[in-house]
């Protein structure tokens, strides 16, 4: 199966694109920093790998420079501990900021296989987690009841209408034409 | 005091341990629950938020519905669902551009979200509708001399904005809960930080770096144990403990608890009956109690 993306869905991606800019408004959420870092020196994920920089990344939205980080994966490195969140005194919502940018960024394919996977395990059968039938019978040992069972048609129905379709064949067309 | 229960996949899935050591505590103290139909994904915001914010919203908006028809607040054991649910009330409620999208969204699937439930962790149950005092009425084996760190993770808490079980920086709920058995919590450096579990899904290397920073500290406080509300955080300090004594050529072998699993062991329940996975041993722990 070709992955090259047709020009169809490269337009409905780009118009998702443009959109959620508009709506998640990044560069005037970001205006109001004024650089003292409090967010980096929260976050744990800059302590151990410095190459993912909150301060750097709210400053690139701030200044509309945003593109020297968004063809990357890095900022899919956040743990998502909000500790930027709260600790930051010009109330930025950082943390929040930048899952916005991740929206933005798997628009254009760019996000880890892992992300990819839960994304279509939610597709398939309605959770993230990777499920078999098989844990009722664990579950009977502990004199638990079934485990919950999903919709997965909800999931796709939800799918269907933010186009997530279109968000797994951006990042398969991104790992190249192999099938 | 009865809930729609909202397991979650990780307690559901992976941990059923940790979803009967909660139903006999909730048992224990007449907290009922019933099981929710027809249920998606809560969905996790580490990648759902992340991907899109707005399905995100959707999904869980769905899932609360659920929850409305039943005519029952939400009760999880999972901090990662009740960080979703909370999110999703309270967005939809404040955020009119955000809830007039959701809304639309949630016409097409025929799905009505009236914003009438909310949503609770366990924990903020025990605390806040059961109560310290009759919870320690329940104790009938008090864990004299137990000194343990108590990890929060970070989404019982934050983003506080949306979360309402403690202060996003300095609580105290879980910390009270865990004394009410008797045992010790000790102050340690870096209490309120991650413990790397998220941030491990998508570098590996990068989650068993930020577990060595906490496993560090909770080393120097000369505890016990480390008893935590999560089931991602008890996945991670528990399960990857021995990676990170790998990649570092480090000890720690510091045994992880469920905080259930230490209140039920305070309420005379033999901790063989619960039958936990635990990675790293936790007889001294048991033994020290005299429970081996």
């Amino acid at each position: 199966m070709s992955k090259v993306i047709s020009e169809k869905i490269m337009d409905k991606l780009a118009e998702d694109i443009k959109r959620l800019v508009e709506i998640y408004d990044l560069e005037k959420k970001a205006a109001f920093c004024y650089q003292c870092g409090t967010c980096s020196g929260s976050c744990p994920v800059f302590m151990v790998q410095p190459e993912y920089n909150p301060r750097k990344m709210i400053e690139s939205l701030a200044n509309g420079t945003w593109q020297s980080f968004i063809n990357s994966e890095v900022a899919w490195m956040c743990s998502m501990c909000h500790l930027c969140l709260e600790r930051c005194p010009q109330r930025i919502e950082v943390s929040e900021i930048l899952a916005e940018v991740r929206n933005i960024l798997a628009r254009r394919g760019i996000m880890p296989d892992i992300i990819a996977e839960k994304l279509e395990r939610v597709l398939k059968t309605g959770i993230s987690a990777p499920y078999s039938a098989l844990i009722d019978k664990r579950r009977a040992r502990y004199g638990l009841p079934s485990a919950p069972k999903f919709d997965a048609e909800a999931a796709k129905v939800i799918f269907d209408i933010f186009a997530l379709n279109h968000v797994l064949t951006a990042k398969r067309s991104r790992e190249g034409g192999e099938a | 005091m009865k809930y729609a229960w909202f397991p979650g996949c990780w307690v559901a899935f992976r941990m059923p341990y940790i979803e009967k050591s909660d139903r006999l505590v909730m048992k224990a103290f007449g907290i009922e629950i019933e099981e929710m139909k027809g249920v998606t994904c809560c969905p996790e915001a580490q990648f759902m938020e992340a991907v899109d914010k707005r399905a995100w919203l959707a999904m869980a908006a769905r899932n609360i519905s659920i929850a409305e028809s039943m005519k029952l607040n939400i009760l999880t054991p999972c901090p990662g669902c009740y960080e979703t649910f909370k999110t999703t009330m309270k967005v939809l409620k404040e955020d009119e551009e955000m809830s007039k999208m959701i809304g639309e969204a949630l016409q097409k699937m025929g799905v009505t979200y009236k914003g009438e439930v909310d949503a609770i962790h366990l924990a903020g149950v025990l605390y806040d509708k059961v109560g310290l005092e009759a919870i320690k009425k329940a104790i009938v084996r008090p864990l004299h001399g137990l000194r343990v760190a108590v990890h929060y993770g970070c989404h019982l808490l934050r983003p506080s904005k949306y979360l309402d079980f403690d202060d996003p920086v300095s609580p105290k709920k879980l910390d009270e809960l865990v004394e009410v058995t008797g045992a010790i919590s000790v102050p340690y450096m870096r209490k309120t930080m991650c413990c790397g579990g998220p941030a491990g899904v998508v570098n590996r290397d990068v989650g068993l770096k930020i577990l060595r920073e906490k496993l560090y500290w909770i080393k120097k406080a000369k505890v016990d144990a480390i008893v935590v509300a999560c089931p991602s955080c008890f996945m991670q300090m528990d399960g990857n403990q021995p990676y990170v004594e790998e990649m570092f050529g480090e000890k720690y072998s510091i045994p992880v608890i469920w905080y259930t699993e230490l209140l039920n062991w305070a309420m005379g329940v033999d901790p063989k009956e619960l039958k936990f996975y635990h990675r790293v041993k936790i007889d001294p722990v048991l033994e020290k109690l005299g429970l081996l």
